[in-house]
């Protein structure tokens, strides 16, 4: 296992109820790098995802087999599906930004600081560092410096998204996994996030599933092409679109799909 | 720093735990109840049954249990009962199901939130206040138009049952119309139908499965309802051949005969109780089994049998309805009737009585297809329609006079006996207050309040939260809408024999409370499960995708984002348990003129006071008292929209 794979799946196997949603996926995710899901709908992308920071385990009627490990994260290297993983501070190392903006129903301030109180953090100058220090990195503090306490719902959705990315980040996570998170935003909105992505790489990992080729071109190292549960090419980005070696995945890049 | 963070989530582990084991215990509360309920009423109910024979006391035709050779036939009163919530519903449809049409198609939409508040007031009035509508009113204005100058009755139970029953029709039907696809009736009118016949042919009828749910749900409050009934029903307990006799019904008679009797006559109004608690179950299981129709089954039927349907009229679907039911009751008749036949001679008088009212139905049917056959001849339906859409229209106007009406009888017959002495002056025999009433109504209240929302809360937060699908849940929810159907009288009879009985508490405010705070359980439960649901699930996943536990989740995301549910929850309970009256005839024990000192004194509340002064000496009293209530439930009503308003307003929705 080379050092800089900071998350490592292994023959993965997920099923809703009967229906087998992954058929056995095995890659390694970078550190430091954005990797980006691509592939038609239905297909997966989401679910893997999910598996990351077993957000699965709130759906019903999923049962995952196969391992996913996790290198260099403090306190939880290993399989995170052994039993007696902490998921709660699985969770807290390996973020996530959903679809939709999700913000909660309270003020913008005590949106950000959920995440740091949960994990104990109390006091009130730690907090504001904490939010501001977030804000700013998810390129949204000019907007909402003067008015922290307004209600996070009244912002627009491409502010709320922000919102989310900033509660994500601070609780200070290792790895950042994106679920399509520009699909209900306009082009500014999308072009911020894109650019946050770039600059946030530095210091995350950051996995990313988008519809948008044009956007996994520009702001992934990696990406992994899936079709019905199976991961059908995964490599870097240049050359799963300059030179797929999959047919489908071909067809699929280059619009001929179906 | 590696082992700190161990015992924290270590410590978070165990907090889980016992928080989850908690919210269980509270949740399996309400199985728990409905087992005692059914376990004390049935093991004091049987053996009164086996003494007296099963078939002497559900078909004997006569009671008379002070008789030297006492005798407890309760058919008298089975058929009271029937007949009184059979013609209530019936009267609530022929209104209820149009002023649901007229809100959901017809009203000016300037006027339709307005009807429709006006319709929910009237679900708030308490009961015993109708009662009292029912003797200022009711019965006078019935007794001069009686044959025989009775104004007591079937008659009169029935106009008061429709009323109270009228919410429910209304918000039940009216919720099934607004779920019909919109989709649907663009479709009709897209083919060219008018407005009306699209409402009534086509919208109408795919709300069938909701209209049933409000019938039977209204059949189960008629059945159950006691304290209204109790003031205009008169009271003896005969057969009933008139709708303008003294007759009895099964909720009536425990009320009455509980309080004052003893020996073996209470075990058979328990046995009473259990009978009633019978017919309760019986319409939940059938409530059940609507509900679990599958939703896109039933859709896809309904659209086909408005197909073949599709030249008939609503009125006749209705009536083809009866007709089933009709067809039921001859194969009752030919089978069990038969031999009933035997054993009773007076009673098949009335299964003739009902027959002929079922034929009428046949010839009520009949009619309505000669019309309209002639109407689809002369191709002029659409009048038709014109005039059920007129009907919507006077139906709901009726019931906003109704509810007027009831508000000026009641403020105008009590207003001038309303006073800061009458209120909250010292009790006398010439001069009653209503000190005690309120000092009672507070601590009932009050207990009431204690247990039943954070019990309920708990196993609401459960059944959300930690139970969605989990294989006992079926069950649970079980309990819980039974809980919910069992009449209130049952309960009184319930704390009637487990607290003042077995406890030995006798008659006191605790033992009101207890049995109020079971009964209010079901309500509470449901309020706030529907606000946690409401929340939307993507909070949670937000919440845990931050790495926030399911307790940190539940108790700081999804709680604080249902509040305004669970403040509209107290409210309802608070509401209901101020005009609960059935519950604590039999549990606090009434006693009007001493001030309780603590919660084991007996004592009243306000509404056991109006069916005090109403039975008395004091009418007017009653009406005063009557007021009270209905300004105290009035500020219940305002101060709901107030919390709901500034909660919503304070998350920035
Ligand atoms: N909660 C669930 N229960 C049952 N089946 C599910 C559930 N969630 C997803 N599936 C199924 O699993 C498969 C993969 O779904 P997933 O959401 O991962 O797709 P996706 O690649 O993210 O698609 P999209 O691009 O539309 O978001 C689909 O066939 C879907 O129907
Ligand atoms: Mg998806």
């Amino acid at each position: 296992m080379a050092n800089n794979q900071i998350i490592t799946i292994t023959d993965l196997h997920l099923y809703y109820g009967k229906v087998e949603a992954l058929k056995g996926i095995n890659m390694s995710i970078a550190r430091n790098e954005v990797t980006s899901f691509i592939g038609p709908s239905g297909c997966g992308k989401s679910t893997l995802l999910r598996c990351i920071n077993r957000m699965n385990d709130l759906i019903d009627n999923c049962v995952v087999q196969g391992n996913i490990y996790i290198n260099g994260i403090h306190g939880l290297d290993g399989n995170i599906y052994d039993k007696n993983v902490d998921i709660n501070a699985l969770r807290k190392h390996i973020g996530m930004v959903f679809q939709k903006p999700n913000v909660f129903p309270m003020s913008i301030y005590d949106n950000i600081a959920f995440g740091p109180r949960t994990h104990g953090v109390k006091k009130r100058s730690d907090l504001d560092i904490i939010v501001e220090d977030s804000l700013k990195k998810a390129g949204i503090w000019n907007e909402t410096k003067d008015n922290l306490k307004k209600s996070a719902v009244s912002l627009s959705g491409g502010q709320q998204q922000r919102i989310c990315i900033a509660r994500a980040l601070a609780v200070q996570p290792k790895v950042l996994l994106m679920d399509e998170p520009t699909s209900a935003l306009d082009p500014l909105s999308t072009a911020t996030i894109e650019e946050l992505c770039e600059n946030l790489k530095e210091q995350y990992t950051i996995v990313i599933v988008t519809h948008n080729m044009q956007q996994a071109t520009r702001i992934s190292d990696k990406t992994a092409f899936f079709l019905l549960g199976e991961i059908l090419e995964f490599g870097t980005t240049e050359q799963v679109f300059q030179t797929p070696r999959n047919i489908q995945c071909e067809n699929y890049i280059t619009g001929r799909f179906g | 720093m590696t082992i700190q963070q161990n015992t924290t989530s270590k410590f978070i582990h165990v907090r889980e735990r016992v928080i989850k084991y908690s919210l269980f215990s509270s949740a399996m509360f309400s199985v728990i109840a409905l087992f005692a309920i059914v376990v004390f009423l049935l093991s004091r109910g049987i053996p009164a049954i086996s003494q007296v024979g099963l078939w002497k006391f559900l078909f004997g035709t006569d009671w008379n249990p002070n008789a030297s050779t006492p005798v407890y036939g309760i058919f008298p009163m089975i058929l009271g009962s029937i007949y009184v919530t059979g013609l209530a519903t019936i009267i609530s449809l022929i209104f209820g199901l149009f002023i649901a049409i007229f809100l959901y198609k017809f009203c000016p939409k300037k006027f339709r939130s307005t009807i429709e508040q006006v319709i929910n007031l009237l679900a708030a009035v308490p009961s015993i206040v109708y009662g009292l509508f029912g003797i200022m009113i009711v019965v006078p204005v019935l007794r001069e138009i009686a044959p025989n100058f009775v104004g007591h009755g079937i008659l009169a139970s029935s106009i008061i049952l429709s009323i109270m029953v009228l919410p429910t029709i209304v918000s039940i039907s009216l919720s099934a119309l607004r779920s019909v696809p919109r989709e649907l009736y663009e479709g009709a009118l897209a083919l060219g139908a008018t407005r009306e016949q699209s409402v009534f042919k086509v919208i109408f009828p795919a709300a069938r499965s909701g209209v049933y749910t409000a019938i039977i749900l209204s059949i189960g409050r008629a059945i159950g309802e006691t304290m209204a009934v109790i003031m205009v029903i008169g009271g003896s307990p005969q057969m009933p051949t008139s709708l303008f006799q003294s007759i009895d019904t099964l909720t009536a008679l425990i009320a009455r005969s509980a309080r004052e009797e003893s020996g073996f006559l209470v075990e058979v109004l328990i046995a009473v109780g259990v009978v009633l608690l019978f017919f309760a179950l019986i319409l939940n299981y059938i409530l059940m089994k609507i509900k679990e129709r599958k939703v896109a089954h039933n859709y896809k039927i309904q659209l086909k049998k408005n197909n073949e349907k599709a030249n008939r009229s609503t009125i006749v679907g209705l009536t083809k309805f009866i007709i089933i039911v009709q067809e039921y009751w001859k194969i009752f008749w030919q089978t069990i009737g038969k031999s009933i036949k035997f054993v009773l001679t007076k009673p098949i008088y009335y299964f003739a009585y009902l027959l002929k009212i079922t034929r009428l139905s046949l010839l009520w049917y009949k009619f309505w297809a000669w019309i309209d056959t002639w109407w689809s001849v002369h191709n002029r339906q659409t009048i038709k329609y014109k005039i059920l859409k007129w009907w919507t229209y006077i139906a709901s106007t009726c019931g906003v006079l109704m509810l007027l009406a009831i508000l000026y009888f009641i403020i105008s017959g009590g207003l001038p006996y309303l006073s800061w002495e009458f209120i909250f002056g010292k009790y006398t025999l010439d001069n009653p207050t209503l000190m005690p009433a309120i000092v009672g109504t507070l601590i009932v209240v009050g207990i009431a309040l204690v247990i039943a929302i954070p019990i309920g809360v708990a196993c609401a937060i459960f059944l959300s939260e930690y139970a969605r699908q989990a294989r006992g849940v079926k069950y649970l929810r079980l309990a819980i809408d039974s809980l919910a159907a069992i009449p209130s009288i049952v309960y009184g009879l319930f704390g009637f024999i487990v607290f003042v009985g077995i406890f030995g508490w006798d008659y006191s405010l605790i033992a009101g409370g207890l049995a109020l705070s079971i009964m209010t359980l079901p309500t509470v439960i449901r309020i706030t499960e529907e606000s946690l649901l409401a929340v939307h699930h993507t909070y949670r996943e937000a919440s845990r995708a931050l790495g926030a536990s399911k307790v940190r989740t539940t108790f700081r995301i999804v709680l604080p984002s249902s509040l305004s549910g669970i403040g509209n929850a107290m409210i309802q309970t608070i509401g209901r348990a101020i005009s609960e009256s059935a519950v604590l005839i039999l549990t606090i024990g009434m006693v009007v003129g001493v001030m309780p000192s603590n919660i084991l004194s007996p004592g009243t509340t306000l509404s056991l006071n109006i069916y005090y002064f109403g039975n008395t000496l004091y009418p007017d009293q009653a009406a005063a008292t009557g007021v009270v209530l209905l300004i105290l439930v009035l500020i219940l009503n305002l101060g709901l929209s107030l919390i709901v308003k500034l909660l919503s307003k304070k998350q920035g929705k």
